[in-house]
C-alpha cells in the first residue's frame, strides 16, 4: 500500500466536525436541482404564460439558469470549507492532510501500480 | 437553388458547397492537432488518449461541451419532441442534473485516477476493488455502449445529408459514400491526433452551433409568423388530434397522464448514465487539475440552455407545416428541413455544418475513449500484460478504427428512423456500471462479486426488456420505456434495471460477507481522493503500463 504513511488522516479530521455551515450550503445547492426537476406536478401545467412560453417550458429552462448559480455558490462554498480546515489543521500542529499537496503524487503512484500487474 | 431544395429532390450546391468547406476546415485542424501542445513523449498512451491530461478550464468547456452535445441534441431530442410532445424535453431536466451529479462524484474520480495514473474508470474498478473481471465488465458494457451512441452520430450527418439532397433515393452504397468518406477522414485524423483532434475542432464546434441556434431563435420566428404563442399553440393543436390510423392523439405539449415517471426516471437515469460513458470520463480525465471541471459547471450549463432551445426548433417546424409524411417518414429531419425552409442556402449551409461537425467531434471522443478501454482493460489486463505506453498508444489508435466502423454497421443495420433509442438503449446498458465505479469511490462495503452479479442482472433485464420493445413500425428496440413488472406504471428501463442491479448488489453483499468470501485487494488510499496534482505535474503512470 503506497500511501499506507499517509493514512492516520482521521485523528487530524477529528479537529473540524464533518458538517460545518460551509458543507451545508453546498449540499444544499447541489440537491436543490433533483428536487425541483423531479417534483414534476410542481410545473406540468400550462399557465401563467410567459412571452408565449407554457410555464412547463419556461419553468425548466429558468431552472437551466438557475442551477448555473447554485454551481457557482457551491463551488465557493466547498473552497472557503477546505480552506477553513486546512487552516484548523494546521493550527492542530498534525499537518497531517499530505496527499492534497500533490507533492508525493509522482512516487507515491509507482509502486500501487506495480502491486496491480 | 432554393427552388432546387424545396422541391427535395435536387441537390442543393450552395449548402453542399458550405458544408464541403467546413468540413475540408475541420480535416485540416484535425491533422493539425497533432502539432498542437505537443510534448516530447507524444507516443505515450496519455498523449494520444487523453491530450497530454493538460487541458485547462478554457479548452475544457469547449472539449466537454463538443464532447457531451452531439447530435442526440441537434436531431434525436427535437424528433422526440416532434413526434411526441412533451416527453421528449426530458433532456433538460436531464442535462439540468447531470451539472450537480458531477459536481458530486467527479473531483473524487478525478483525484484517484490522477494520483495512480488510471486512463478509464474500468481502471479505477480494477485497482479499486481487486477484480480483473469486474473490470472487464465495466469496459465491455462502456465499448458496447458507446457503439450505439457513435451511430446515432451518424445518423445526425445522414439527416443533414438527406436534406441537402445527397443521398436519399440513390442506391445504398451512393447514398452512404458522403458518410463513408465523411467517416473514413475523421478516423484519419483520430488516429494521427489523437484527443487533441477533437479538442481543438471543437472550439469550430461550438461557435457554429451558438451562431446557429442564436439566429434559429431569433430569426425563425419572424419568418413563421405569430411568435412563441402561436408556435406552441400549432404544436399542441398538431398533437392533439388524433391519428387517422390509431384514433390516438400523438401527444401534447404538457405530459400526459402516467408519463410522469417515465419523464422524471428518463431525467435522472440520462444524467446518471452520462458520467459513465467512457467519453464523458475522458473528458474529465483530461483537465490539468482537481477543480478545473468544478469550476466549469456554471459555464457548462450554458449548453444545457442551447439543449433546450434546439429542442423547441421541433415545435418551430410543426409550425412551419411540417409532417411526418412531408419529412419523409422521418422525424429527423425536423430541425434540417426547417433550417432549409428558413434559411438562406448559405446559412442553411452553415447550420448544417454546425450539425455535422457537432457529430464528428463526438463520435471522435467517442471512439478514443472506447479504444482507451479496450487497450488498457482487455489487452492490457488479458493479451499482452507487458505492453509499453507506446505499444499502448499504437493498439488504441487501430481499435479507435474498428470502433468507428463498428458503429458505421450498427446504423446500417439498426431502423434509423428513431436514433434517440440508440442513445437510450446505450444509457441502459452504462447505467449498470454505476455502482461499481460512483459508490466504489466512496465506500469498499460492496463486495466485488456482488457489484458483478448486480451488473450481470441488471444488464440481462435492461437487454431483455428494451429487446421486447416493438411497435408499429419496429420489431425490437422500440421504446425505451416499459412497464414496471407488478405495476401498471412506466418507467425507463435503464431506471428498472438499476433498481434490481441496486437489490442484487446488497443481497449477494450481505450473503459473500456472510461467508467471508475474499474482498480484492484495494491499491488506493483515502488521500488519494482528495488529491490535488501539482500544475503542470505529470502523471507518474509509466510503472502502471510497463
Amino acid at each position: 500500500m503506497s500511501s499506507g504513511a499517509e493514512r492516520p488522516g482521521p485523528p487530524t479530521r477529528a479537529a473540524t466536525p464533518l458538517i460545518s455551515p460551509m458543507r451545508v450550503v453546498a449540499a444544499v445547492c447541489v440537491v436543490a436541482p433533483f428536487v425541483a426537476m423531479l417534483w414534476i406536478p410542481s410545473y406540468n401545467t400550462e399557465n401563467p404564460r410567459l412571452l408565449g412560453f407554457p410555464f412547463f417550458y419556461w419553468y425548466q429552462l429558468l431552472w437551466v439558469v438557475i442551477t448555473a448559480a447554485l454551481m457557482i455558490v457551491a463551488v465557493f462554498a466547498v473552497k472557503f470549507d477546505r480552506t477553513a480546515r486546512r487552516g484548523a489543521d494546521r493550527s492542530g500542529g498534525t499537518g497531517g492532510t499530505g496527499g492534497s499537496t500533490g507533492a508525493s503524487g509522482g512516487t507515491a503512484g509507482t509502486p500501487s501500480g506495480e502491486e496491480s500487474r | 437553388m432554393i427552388l432546387a431544395a424545396s422541391t427535395g429532390k435536387a441537390v442543393n450546391g450552395v449548402e453542399l458547397g458550405v458544408v464541403i468547406f467546413f468540413f475540408l476546415v475541420v480535416a485540416a485542424l484535425g491533422f493539425l492537432a497533432a502539432r498542437w501542445r505537443r510534448s516530447s513523449d507524444h507516443k505515450h498512451i496519455n498523449e494520444w488518449g487523453l491530450g497530454g491530461r493538460s487541458f485547462g478550464g478554457f479548452v475544457t468547456w469547449f472539449l466537454l461541451g463538443g464532447d457531451l452535445y452531439t447530435a442526440y441534441t441537434f436531431v434525436a431530442v427535437p424528433a422526440a419532441l416532434f413526434a411526441g410532445g412533451a416527453l421528449g424535453f426530458f433532456a433538460v431536466p436531464y442535462t439540468i442534473m447531470v451539472w450537480p451529479l458531477v459536481f458530486i462524484f467527479l473531483p473524487r474520480l478525478w483525484s484517484v485516477s490522477r494520483k495512480h495514473g488510471y486512463v478509464t474508470p474500468a481502471d479505477f474498478v480494477k485497482n479499486r476493488h481487486g477484480s480483473k473481471s469486474l473490470s472487464l465488465a465495466v469496459a465491455l458494457t462502456g465499448i458496447v455502449a458507446t457503439m450505439p451512441y457513435i451511430a446515432l452520430q451518424l445518423v445526425g450527418i445522414q439527416a443533414c445529408l438527406d436534406v441537402i439532397g445527397i443521398g436519399g433515393n440513390g442506391s445504398t452504397f451512393a447514398k452512404d459514400l458522403p458518410l463513408f468518406i465523411a467517416f473514413a477522414v475523421l478516423a484519419a485524423y483520430t488516429y494521427t491526433s489523437g484527443l487533441r483532434a477533437p479538442a481543438l475542432i471543437a472550439f469550430v464546434k461550438d461557435a457554429l452551433i451558438y451562431l446557429t441556434v442564436i439566429v434559429a431563435i431569433v430569426y425563425i420566428p419572424t419568418r413563421i409568423g405569430g411568435g412563441w404563442t402561436h408556435i406552441f399553440d400549432a404544436a399542441q393543436s398538431r398533437l392533439t388530434t388524433p391519428n387517422p390510423t390509431t384514433h390516438k392523439p400523438a401527444g401534447s405539449i404538457l405530459l400526459a397522464k402516467g408519463n410522469a415517471l417515465p419523464y422524471a426516471t428518463l431525467a435522472i437515469g440520462s444524467a446518471m448514465a452520462l458520467f459513465m460513458y467512457p467519453h464523458a470520463q475522458v473528458g474529465v480525465l483530461a483537465t490539468k487539475s482537481r477543480n478545473t471541471v468544478r469550476r466549469n459547471l456554471a459555464a457548462l450549463t450554458a449548453y444545457s440552455l442551447v439543449l433546450g432551445l434546439i429542442a423547441l426548433l421541433s415545435y418551430m417546424a410543426i409550425a412551419a407545416g411540417f409532417t411526418t409524411k412531408s419529412l419523409g417518414n422521418n422525424n429527423q429531419h425536423a430541425v434540417p428541413a426547417l433550417f432549409d425552409w428558413a434559411f438562406p442556402s448559405w446559412f442553411a449551409g452553415v447550420a448544417f455544418s454546425a450539425v455535422a461537425i457537432g457529430a464528428l467531434v463526438p463520435a471522435a471522443i467517442m471512439s478514443i475513449a472506447s479504444a482507451n478501454l479496450f487497450t488498457r482493460n482487455v489487452w492490457l489486463d488479458f493479451v499482452n500484460p507487458n505492453a509499453t505506453p507506446q505499444q499502448q498508444t499504437q493498439v488504441a489508435q487501430l481499435v479507435s478504427l474498428v470502433v468507428k466502423f463498428g458503429a458505421l454497421a450498427f446504423v446500417l443495420g439498426l431502423d434509423a428512423t428513431s436514433a434517440i433509442n440508440f442513445q437510450l438503449l446505450g444509457g441502459v446498458l452504462i447505467l449498470q456500471t454505476f455502482p461499481a465505479i460512483v459508490f466504489g469511490l466512496y465506500t469498499r462495503w460492496f463486495h466485488r462479486w456482488g457489484l458483478l452479479l448486480g451488473w450481470a442482472a441488471g444488464i440481462g433485464y435492461g437487454a431483455v426488456v428494451a429487446w421486447q420493445q416493438s411497435s408499429a413500425t419496429q420489431h425490437h428496440f422500440a421504446s425505451q420505456v416499459a412497464q414496471i413488472p407488478w405495476t401498471h406504471q412506466k418507467a425507463y428501463i435503464a431506471a428498472t434495471a438499476l433498481v434490481l442491479n441496486l437489490v442484487v448488489t446488497v443481497a449477494a453483499t450481505l450473503v459473500l460477507r456472510a461467508v467471508k468470501a475474499p474482498a480484492g485487494a484495494d491499491n488506493t488510499s483515502e488521500a488519494d481522493y482528495s488529491h490535488e496534482g501539482g500544475e503542470g505535474e505529470m502523471p507518474e503512470i509509466t510503472p502502471v503500463a510497463v
